[in-house]
C-alpha cells in the first residue's frame, strides 16, 4: 500500500550482521564447491563491509562498474559450469548460490536488496542440510540463523537505539518464541513420501559403505572409517560376538580380479530350516546409497521395503538414501538344504586364464583322495599355520592376485583370505561364494544397542556340502581368531581409533573416553531416530501413541492448525496483555484531581504542565482558585522537589476538593 | 476536545485507560505482510518443497522455524503499536507557504520500548489501489520515532501550508514494521486539531497614510512625543533621546520610551487601502505584510476589513488577532468551526 519509500542508507551495523550470517552459512560449503569460489565470496563481502562508500556507485561510472561486475559474474558462472559440467546439480547449485549471495551483498543499496540478500542467506543455510544433518551442524546453523535474524532486527531498528546485545536479545526472543510452533509443525505437518521430482544425480554422493564389488583394498579402505553403518536394538537375547555376521551382498562371480554379484538373481524360497530360537531386532541403517539392507545370519521373513533372494540378500528397489529403520528376525542355527542347478553352476565359476597355481594345488589335493571336509580343513590349516599374516596394509598385488597372495606374499586382509579360499574351494569342485557385510559390533550400554561401524566391514565365505547345506566359513578367523571373537578393534592398531592423545595414555582415561563416546553416540542415536529419520512412517508411529494412527490428511491439517492457533493465542496473550501502569500514588492522586476538574469541563491535556493547567483552571473556576493552587503546589513539591513527606497532605486536599 | 487515540489490537479488549482523565478513542490496529514479507513467504514455500523432495528433516525444521518466526513477528509488530496513546497538541500558526507542523504526543504507558513508528497522511477514503501520485501529494512519512517505556515522545507531522485559512491534517496513518520488516501494523488517527494559516505576507506598497482624522496633518512615522505609553526593547536605529537612561542606569537593560499622541504611529489599516489590488488574496497579503511591519516597528495599528474591525493596539496577541482575522476572511463559518 505504501509505495513511497525513503531512500534508505543501509546502516552499517545491520550490514555487518548480515555479512557475518552469510559468511557463516557459506563457510561449511567451502570444501564442496570449487576452491576459487570461497575466497571470491569473502573478498566480495569484505569489499562491501570495509569500503561501503565505493560500492554505492553514485558516481558517473556506475554503469562501467556494473558492467564489470556482471561480466565477472558471468565468468564465474561459466567457471562453475566447466567445473561440474552442469549448473543444476547439488554442488553446482550450491556454488551458484554462494556466488549469487556474494554479488548480491555487494549490490545492497536499497532496502529491498537487503531483504533479498538476507533471504538468500536463509536459503544458503538450508542447503547445508543437504550434506549433513548432524547435531553439530544443527547447532551451528541455529547460530547462523540467529545472526541473520539479528541483522534483520538491526535493519528495522531505524534509530539505532539497540546495542548489539539488545539486538541479540530481541532476535533470540523471537526465535525462542518460534520454537513451540516449529515443534508442532515438525511433528504434525502431514508428510509425503518420496521425492516430488527427480533429485540431482550427485545428491547422495559421498556416502560410505560396502560396495557390491570386491577387489583387494576395497574393504581395507572402509576399515579406516569410524563412521556408523547401522545400529541394532535386540529385542530378545543377543547372540555372541562371534555370531554377529551382518549379511550384505553375496558375490558369486569373479573375473580373476574383481568379485561381483553376477547377473542372475536367485529367487527360490523353501530352503531355510531353522534350529535355534529366533533373534528379533531392529536395525537403524545409515544411508549408503546402495540397494540392499543388512541382516544377521540367517534372516527369515522380510521387510516392507525389500525382497529376499535365495542367497539371503535383502534387496531394495531404490538405493537407501535416507536413514531407515526395519525389524528383522534371524536364526543363528540354520540349514540351507537346497542347491539348484543354476546356483551350483554359478558357485563353481572360475576364470580360465587366472589362478593356475592354485588350481594345480587343489588338483593335487584332490588326487590325494581328500574328502570335501578334509579339503576345507586343510585349506584353513594352511592359513593358520603357513605364515599367513592378517594385516591392514598388505603389499600391492600384481596380476594374479590369488596366486600371488597364496604363494608369495601371504599377507592380507579379510578380502584376500575370502577370495583365495573361495577360489580354492571352487577349484576343488566345492560350491562356494563370498558374503560381504559387517562382523561384530560395539555394545553401547547407555542406549542399550549395538553400533556397527564401517571399520567392522568384513568378507567371509559360504561353502556347500551335501550333508550340511550352505555353511559359513570365515577364513580370516583361521588367521586372526581375535578378529572374530573380540571384534576388529583387537586386531587394529590404536591409531585407527579416534581416542585423542590426552585420553590414550592409560586405561582409566581410555575408559572415560569410551563412556563419553557411548553417551555421545546414544544422544546421536536419539537425534537420528527422532529428528533426522522422522518421516511419514515415524509420524504415524508417533500419532499412534495418542490413538491417532488412522488419522487422515484433513484430520492432520486440523490438528496442526488447532495446536498452532492455541500456541499463538497464548503467545498473543502474553505479549499483548495490558501491563498495568506503575502504581505511582502521586500520579494516581493527581489524576483524581484532574478527573474532578473535568466535571466542570476543564480537561488536562498532556502537553500542558501542571502550573499552566492550574492557571487555566483557576481562571475558569475562580471560586476554587486557592484550592487548586494549593494542590498544585503540593503536587509539584512531591513530583519535582522529591518531597515525599507531603503525600498525606496531597491526599487530604484532593479528597476534600469538591467541584 | 482535542483528539486522543489509543491503539488497540482486539476490538473486544477492555483495557482501562481511565486512570487518565481523558477518554481516549479506541482505534483498531490492522496488520498485513509487507512486500518483503510476501517474498519471505515465497522463499519458505520453495524451502518446503525442497524439504519434501529431499525428505530432509533439518530442512523441514528450518522451514518451520522461519514460518513460525513469521507468525511470532505478527504479534511483535502488533505489540509495537498496541496500547500506544496518541495525543494531539495544538499546532502553532504558520504563514501560507510555510511548513505547518502538527505535534503528536506519543504516550507510551507500557514497560517496553516501541521502535520505529512512522506517521504519514493518507486520504480519508483509501482504496486498495489508491494511485501513487495521490499518495505522494500527501507528503512523505515522518522520520520514524522511538517511544521509550513509560515516557512521552513528541513527533511533528509536517504539512506544507499552501492556502491561508484553517489547515486540517485529516487522516494520518501510524505504522510500524519492527522487528523484522516482514509485517506492517498500522492504524488510523483522524487529527482533530487544525492549524491556522495566515496569508503569505507580500506586497511592496508603503504604509497607507497615517491616521489624519483627528491629527493636524503632521505626518511622520517616528514615535509620537505627547503621551508616554510604555517601554520597549531597544532596536538599532532608535533615537538616543528616547532611551530610558534611568532604567539603563539601574542596569535593567536598554529600553526605549514610547509615546503616543498627535501625529503618532496610529496606523489604521483599511480594506480600502488595498482596494486597488485586483485579487482578494493579494489584498490580504498586502495587509498581512503591513501588519507584520507595523508590529516590528512597534506601531499602534488597527485593522478594518469587511465584517471585522479590530481596534487600535499592538503586541503579540493583537498581531495574532489581526492575522487570524485575515486568515479567516471570506471563509464561511462552517469551515471555521473546527
Amino acid at each position: 500500500m505504501n509505495h513511497r519509500r525513503v531512500e534508505n542508507n543501509i546502516p552499517f551495523n545491520s550490514l555487518y550482521w548480515l555479512g557475518g550470517g552469510l559468511v557463516l552459512s557459506a563457510l561449511p560449503h567451502s570444501q564442496r564447491i570449487p576452491y576459487w569460489i570461497m575466497p571470491l565470496f569473502l573478498v566480495l563481502c569484505t569489499w562491501k563491509l570495509y569500503m561501503p562508500s565505493q560500492t554505492n556507485f553514485k558516481e558517473k561510472n556506475i554503469s562501467i562498474v556494473k558492467f564489470c561486475l556482471f561480466t565477472l559474474m558471468m565468468i564465474e558462472v561459466a567457471g562453475v559450469y566447466f567445473h561440474f559440467g552442469t549448473i543444476v546439480g547439488r554442488n553446482a547449485g550450491v556454488s551458484l548460490l554462494v556466488l549469487l549471495a556474494g554479488f548480491k551483498i555487494l549490490e545492497i543499496n536499497h532496502e529491498r536488496d537487503f531483504y533479498v540478500t538476507c533471504f538468500l542467506g536463509y536459503f544458503l543455510v538450508v542447503t547445508n542440510f543437504l550434506y549433513t544433518q548432524s547435531i553439530g551442524t544443527a547447532v551451528y546453523m541455529a547460530c547462523t540463523v540467529l545472526v541473520m535474524t539479528l541483522g534483520l532486527v538491526s535493519f528495522n531498528d531505524t534509530q539505532g537505539r539497540l546495542s548489539n546485545k539488545a539486538l541479540g536479545k530481541v532476535a533470540g526472543t523471537l526465535l525462542l518464541q518460534s520454537i513451540p510452533v516449529m515443534l508442532i509443525l515438525f511433528l504434525l505437518f502431514p508428510r509425503i513420501t518420496g521425492p516430488l521430482w527427480g533429485m540431482p544425480e550427485d545428491a547422495h554422493a559421498g556416502l560410505t559403505g560396502i560396495d557390491d564389488e570386491m577387489s583387494p583394498g576395497s574393504i581395507s579402505q572402509l576399515i579406516q572409517s569410524n563412521k556408523i553403518a547401522f545400529r541394532v536394538n535386540f529385542k530378545s537375547v543377543r547372540p555372541d560376538q562371534a555370531q554377529l555376521y551382518w549379511r550384505g551382498p553375496v558375490l558369486w562371480h569373479t573375473d580373476g580380479l574383481t568379485w561381483t554379484r553376477g547377473e542372475s538373481e536367485f529367487l527360490y524360497t523353501d530352503s531355510l530350516e531353522t534350529y535355534s530360537d529366533p533373534v528379533a531386532y531392529t536395525i537403524t541403517l545409515e544411508p549408503h546409497n546402495k540397494k540392499w539392507l543388512y541382516a544377521l545370519d540367517m534372516p527369515k521373513g522380510n521387510t516392507s521395503q525389500s525382497r529376499m533372494t535365495s542367497d539371503f540378500q535383502l534387496l531394495t528397489r531404490n538405493p537407501v538414501t535416507r536413514r531407515i529403520r526395519y525389524d528383522m528376525t534371524s536364526y543363528p542355527e540354520y540349514k540351507i538344504s537346497k542347491l539348484h542347478d543354476d546356483e551350483r553352476h554359478a558357485s563353481l565359476q572360475l576364470p580360465r586364464q587366472y589362478h593356475g597355481q592354485t588350481k594345480a594345488m587343489m588338483r593335487q589335493w584332490k588326487n590325494e583322495g581328500l574328502s570335501e571336509s578334509q579339503i576345507i580343513d586343510r585349506a584353513l590349516k594352511l592359513f593358520n599355520e603357513d605364515e599367513f599374516y592378517y594385516t591392514l596394509r598388505p603389499p600391492v598385488l600384481g596380476n594374479d592376485r590369488v596366486d600371488e597372495f597364496l604363494f608369495e606374499i601371504k599377507q592380507g586382509f579379510c578380502e584376500h583370505f575370502a577370495s583365495a579360499f573361495v577360489v580354492m574351494m571352487r577349484a576343488a569342485g566345492i560350491p562356494a561364494r563370498i558374503v560381504l557385510g559387517y562382523q561384530g559390533g560395539e555394545y553401547n550400554p547407555v542406549g542399550d544397542y549395538f553400533v556397527v561401524r564401517q571399520r567392522s566391514a568384513h568378507a567371509w565365505t559360504e561353502v556347500w556340502r551335501q550333508e550340511r547345506g550352505w555353511s559359513r566359513i570365515d577364513p580370516t578367523a583361521a588367521v586372526s581368531p581375535l578378529r572374530i571373537l573380540e571384534g576388529i578393534e583387537s586386531a587394529l592398531p590404536d591409531d585407527i581409533f579416534d581416542v585423542p592423545l590426552a585420553f590414550s595414555q592409560n586405561s582409566i582415561t581410555r575408559e572415560l573416553w569410551q563412556r563419553l563416546s557411548y553417551r555421545w553416540d546414544a544422544v546421536n542415536n536419539k537425534w537420528n531416530q527422532w529428528v533426522i529419520s522422522y518421516g511419514p512412517k515415524r509420524q504415524k508411529e508417533f500419532l499412534g501413541h495418542f490413538g491417532l494412527q488412522d488419522i487422515n490428511w484433513s484430520g492432520m491439517v486440523f490438528l496442526v492448525t488447532a495446536f498452532v492457533a492455541l500456541i499463538l493465542v497464548y503467545l498473543a496473550f502474553m505479549l499483548l496483555k495490558f501491563t498495568p501502569e506503575k502504581r505511582d500514588p502521586v500520579k494516581l492522586l493527581y489524576h483524581q484531581f484532574c478527573k474532578k476538574l473535568s466535571r466542570s469541563g476543564i480537561y488536562y491535556p498532556v502537553y500542558e504542565g501542571p502550573v499552566d493547567f492550574a492557571k487555566r483552571a483557576s481562571l475558569k473556576r475562580s471560586d476554587l482558585a486557592t484550592q487548586i493552587k494549593n494542590i498544585t503546589n503540593i503536587y509539584i513539591a512531591i513530583r519535582y522537589a522529591s518531597d515525599a513527606s507531603q503525600l498525606g497532605a496531597l491526599r487530604k486536599n484532593i479528597k476534600a476538593f469538591k467541584v | 476536545m482535542s483528539g486522543s487515540v489509543v491503539l488497540e489490537q482486539f476490538p473486544f479488549s477492555n483495557r482501562r485507560t481511565a486512570t487518565e482523565n481523558i477518554t481516549a478513542k479506541k482505534q483498531r490496529i490492522y496488520i498485513m505482510p509487507t512486500r518483503h514479507g510476501v517474498l519471505f513467504g515465497l522463499m519458505l514455500l520453495a524451502m518446503l518443497l525442497g524439504a519434501v523432495n529431499y525428505n530432509n528433516s533439518m530442512a523441514f525444521i528450518l522451514t518451520f522455524l522461519l514460518f513460525s518466526l513469521m507468525l511470532v513477528t505478527i504479534l511483535h509488530t502488533c505489540k509495537n503499536l498496541a496500547g500506544l496513546v496518541i495525543n494531539e497538541a495544538p499546532p502553532t500558526p504558520v504563514f501560507s507557504g510555510e511548513l505547518a507542523k502538527f505535534p503528536l504526543i506519543l504516550d507510551n504507558r507500557n514497560d517496553h520500548l516501541r521502535f520505529s513508528i512512522y506517521f504519514v497522511r493518507v486520504p480519508k477514503k483509501l482504496r486498495l489501489f489508491t494511485n501513487a501520485k495521490k499518495l505522494n501529494n500527501m507528503g512523505p512519512p515522518t522520520v520514524p520515532c522511538d517511544a521509550k517505556a513509560n515516557e512521552f515522545c513528541r513527533v511533528e507531522l509536517p504539512i506544507k501550508a499552501t492556502q491561508r485559512g484553517l489547515l486540517k491534517a485529516g487522516r494520518v496513518k501510524v505504522y510500524t514494521m519492527f522487528p523484522l520488516g516482514l509485517f506492517k501494523a498500522w492504524s488510523y488517527i483522524d487529527i482533530q486539531q487544525s492549524c491556522l494559516v495566515y496569508p503569505r505576507p507580500a506586497g511592496q506598497k508603503p504604509f497607507p497614510p497615517f491616521n489624519l482624522t483627528e491629527a493636524t496633518g503632521i505626518q511622520g512615522n517616528t514615535s509620537g512625543t505627547d503621551d508616554f505609553i510604555g517601554f520597549r526593547n531597544y532596536r538599532a536605529g532608535d533615537s538616543i533621546k528616547d532611551i530610558a537612561w534611568k532604567a539603563y542606569a539601574q542596569q535593567k537593560g536598554l529600553f526605549v520610551k514610547q509615546f503616543s499622541g498627535c501625529g503618532s504611529d496610529k496606523l489604521h489599516l483599511n480594506w480600502n487601502d488595498v482596494a486597488h489590488l485586483p485579487e482578494i488574496e493579494a489584498r490580504l497579503s498586502q495587509l498581512c505584510h503591513w501588519i507584520i511591519e507595523a508590529e516590528l516597528q512597534s506601531l499602534l495599528y488597527s485593522l478594518e476589513i469587511p465584517g471585522t474591525y479590530i481596534d487600535i493596539g499592538h503586541g503579540k496577541e493583537h498581531l495574532h488577532l489581526c492575522l487570524s482575522s485575515l486568515a479567516k476572511y471570506g471563509l464561511n463559518n462552517d469551515n471555521l468551526k473546527n
